[in-house]
């Protein structure tokens, strides 16, 4: 498995994770599926609708919020493959609430922001069974 | 505005061992005043002389702390409940 | 009706990768189940066992959510367009405990079964348990529950810092300790108890004082603090190691009936000093031994922080940082307030003045306290068995208990009048100025106020009876029971 990402939009999710650092931030990843290599055409910033107290480490799209994610995504004819979102001050691996909160199929896309600092950044799907994520390589694009 | 203000344990000495108290104010500080004015003594407790609040006692109107609000010119509307919630400590 | 069903990429794989789905029926009851019927494992991922909609599936027709019209009896229209939209969710724990290369033994499997069925739990939460270590701070009343449920539930290694004894009076509620247990330190009888309940915690003793010498070393190795000592001193001290080591912080304390608990961590919420960055002069608010406290009460409050300690550990639930409950046993409300972090804290804020440890009893007044208390003391004492020799000569003085009723009904000491120091200003007509007072109370404290007062208002001879009347039991009449 393997996720396309470009080096602008790259830069874009890290550079939203110090935006709201110490809270969480998210949001979708359009573009397409191709087997097991997806390519992210755009990104589109949510807000993390979680209540103010709750940010700095929980993250929550709403499904108004994904309604208009997918609105958007089919009018430019691609899909949402999956979300990003950050881990203030928490390693970039998905937590024990991802997985309890993760759907099957969708990339997960994970940076840790180390007391302010975008750092390291991964992907991970849900494997079938549930119990637990793989990780996916991304491939940077120039 | 009729404002219900929920006493703690410690200051129960000065309100008849009342659990809370109604009282009417527009904002914290007239509140203090009322209390004052039905229990002499408590507003003593809350405030120091200059009138600023003091720094072992935090007061919440509904579920926020007024220090992040307008600190005792915060403004109360009607059915507003007032917490006084002191720094406790009971010993081992 | 026909209508158009969306499929979110997630589920395409399970409905022949096809993104809408033309489907017939009224109402939106009747297009999911010919959704289902069509897609049986699609089916599966929708609806629980009992025909349910998932809580995490929402079902939109059009713009508007079916949780906002009528549910599944929602109608629809020719032409209409449903969509199904998962929620989407996810974040961190506040702690991240590694359970990597820990195993359990047949004998734990077993012990903890009840909480490897539970898949919050399961095999990873019991090894990140074990993995993980919790420092206490008092095994008192606080401490007591939480040493043994921790150790219950399976935390690998807890420290206790303790220097005291335990005392008959701590029994009523220090349930951690035994009546044989008396006299013992209580770190060593705390161990005990531990150990018979699960042998495999490695249990840590140190038996001092937890000081601004000693803290930031006994500390460093822990992944979470508790503070049960519930005394102010202890409670910044520990509030500022904990800041200082970046270690989540579980308070607890709690008054007579009333109890307040909530988790400080400053690298992800408030700290203590934002919600209180001063403590009250020492006196403002009576201890324990003073107010007394329903001994369930640091059960019910301990247990709290626990809790808060085992989901930390777990990175389950959401953890009561940024909250503050407040606890009352009598009305049995559990009410809650929103704490937050303050830029302008002395330790955790933006330009902290506190960079590293401080005098605790200084900062909290108590040696200043104890000065006063000795002055006061100055002001003429008398002690127990003086008091009992000018009882039995038959000399011509008044012996004022200050103490209230339910004190007085305990104990007294025969010939004593009983005018509680609350009563003082208004009974003041009961004594004459020029006759020979001697005060007492239960420890010599209260009755240094009273006789303040008294002497303040023109009484002349005014003496206090050093040591209240537990030394008058100690040092007189043993028949008289010490509270």
């Amino acid at each position: 498995m393997a996720i396309e990402i470009s080096a602008l939009d790259i830069e874009a999710i890290r550079s939203h994770g110090e935006e709201t650092f110490p809270n969480e931030c998210c949001g979708f990843m359009l573009g397409k599926a191709n087997g097991d290599l997806r390519n992210v055409a755009e990104l589109m910033r949510a807000e993390n609708d979680r209540e103010d107290e709750a940010k700095y480490n929980r993250f929550l799209i709403t499904p108004d919020a994904f309604m208009r994610g997918e609105k958007a995504a089919r009018e430019k004819g691609l899909d949402i493959i999956g979300f990003y979102h950050s881990h203030p001050d928490a390693p970039a691996r998905p937590s024990k609430y991802d997985l309890d909160h993760a759907w099957p199929w969708y990339s997960y896309v994970i940076v840790s922001i180390k007391s302010g600092e975008a750092d390291v950044m991964t992907s991970w799907v849900l494997r079938e069974d549930r119990g637990a994520f793989g990780e996916e390589d991304i491939i940077e694009l120039s | 505005m009729g404002i219900k203000v929920l006493i703690p344990t410690p200051l129960r000495n000065l309100t008849n061992e009342k659990e809370s108290v109604e009282v009417n104010g527009a904002n914290v500080a007239e509140v203090f005043d009322s209390l004052e004015a039905q229990h002499p003594g408590l507003k003593e407790r809350l405030v120091d002389d200059a009138g600023e609040l003091r720094r072992f006692v935090n007061v919440y109107v509904n579920q926020e702390d007024v220090r992040f609000k307008e600190g005792k010119d915060t403004v109360l509307s009607d059915g507003d409940e007032l917490s006084i919630v002191p720094a406790i400590a009971g010993g081992r | 009706m026909t209508v158009k069903v969306f499929i979110p990429t997630a589920l395409r794989q399970y409905a022949d990768n096809t993104n809408t789905i033309e489907l017939g029926g009224d109402t939106v009851g009747e297009v999911l189940s010919n959704l289902a019927e069509k897609f049986p494992t699609l089916k599966t991922h929708l609806f629980t066992d009992d025909g349910a909609l998932r809580n995490f599936v929402n079902v939109y027709v059009k713009d508007e959510n079916i949780r906002a019209l009528n549910f599944n009896e929602t109608v629809v229209a020719e032409g209409d367009e449903i969509t199904l939209v998962p929620a989407v969710a996810g974040g961190t724990g506040i702690l991240d405990i590694s359970a990597e290369g820990v195993e359990l033994s047949n004998d734990e499997i077993e012990r903890f079964s009840r909480h490897l069925i539970l898949p919050e739990v399961g095999m990873e939460g019991q090894k990140k348990l074990k993995a993980s270590s919790v420092l206490l701070i008092g095994t008192g009343g606080l401490g007591s529950p939480l040493a043994l449920y921790l150790a219950a539930a399976g935390v690998g290694r807890l420290g206790l810092v303790d220097f005291d004894v335990v005392d008959k009076s701590n029994l009523q509620r220090q349930i951690i300790h035994t009546t044989a247990d008396v006299g013992r330190p209580k770190i060593e009888s705390a161990k005990e108890s531990i150990l018979a309940l699960n042998p495999h915690v490695q249990v840590d003793t140190y038996e001092a004082g937890f000081t601004s010498e000693n803290a930031m070393e006994i500390a460093k190795d822990y992944d979470i603090i508790i503070d049960g000592t519930d005394n102010f001193p202890t409670r910044y001290l520990v509030n500022d190691v904990c800041v200082l080591l970046k270690k989540p912080n579980v308070y607890g304390s709690i008054f007579r009936f009333e109890g307040q608990a909530s988790v400080f961590y400053a690298e992800k919420g408030p700290c203590y000093r934002c919600l209180y960055p001063e403590p009250p002069p020492p006196g403002m608010v009576p201890s324990c031994a003073e107010g007394g406290v329903l001994g369930i009460l640091p059960g019910l409050v301990g247990l709290i922080q626990a809790t808060e300690g085992i989901k930390i550990l777990l990175g389950e639930g959401e953890p009561l940082l940024g909250r503050l409950m407040l606890i009352n046993s009598l009305a049995m409300t559990f009410r809650e307030l929103k704490l937050r972090k303050d830029p302008s804290c002395p330790i955790c804020g933006d330009n902290p003045t506190i960079t590293e440890l401080i005098d605790y009893q200084e900062f909290c007044g108590i040696p200043q306290a104890q000065e006063a208390e000795a002055a006061k003391m100055q002001n003429g004492t008398i002690t127990a068995p003086e008091v009992k020799a000018r009882l039995d000569k038959g000399d011509d003085f008044i012996l004022v208990d200050v103490r209230e009723q339910h004190e007085y009904d305990i104990c007294r000491i025969e010939g004593s009048v009983l005018i509680p120091l609350s009563e003082i200003d208004s009974r003041l007509g009961e004594l004459e100025k020029d006759t020979d007072i001697v005060v007492h109370c239960k420890m010599g404290g209260r009755s240094a106020n009273a006789q303040a007062m008294l002497q303040e208002v023109g009484y002349t001879s005014v003496l206090n009876m050093e040591g209240g009347i537990m030394a008058w039991s100690d040092l007189v009449d043993s028949s008289v029971p010490k509270y």
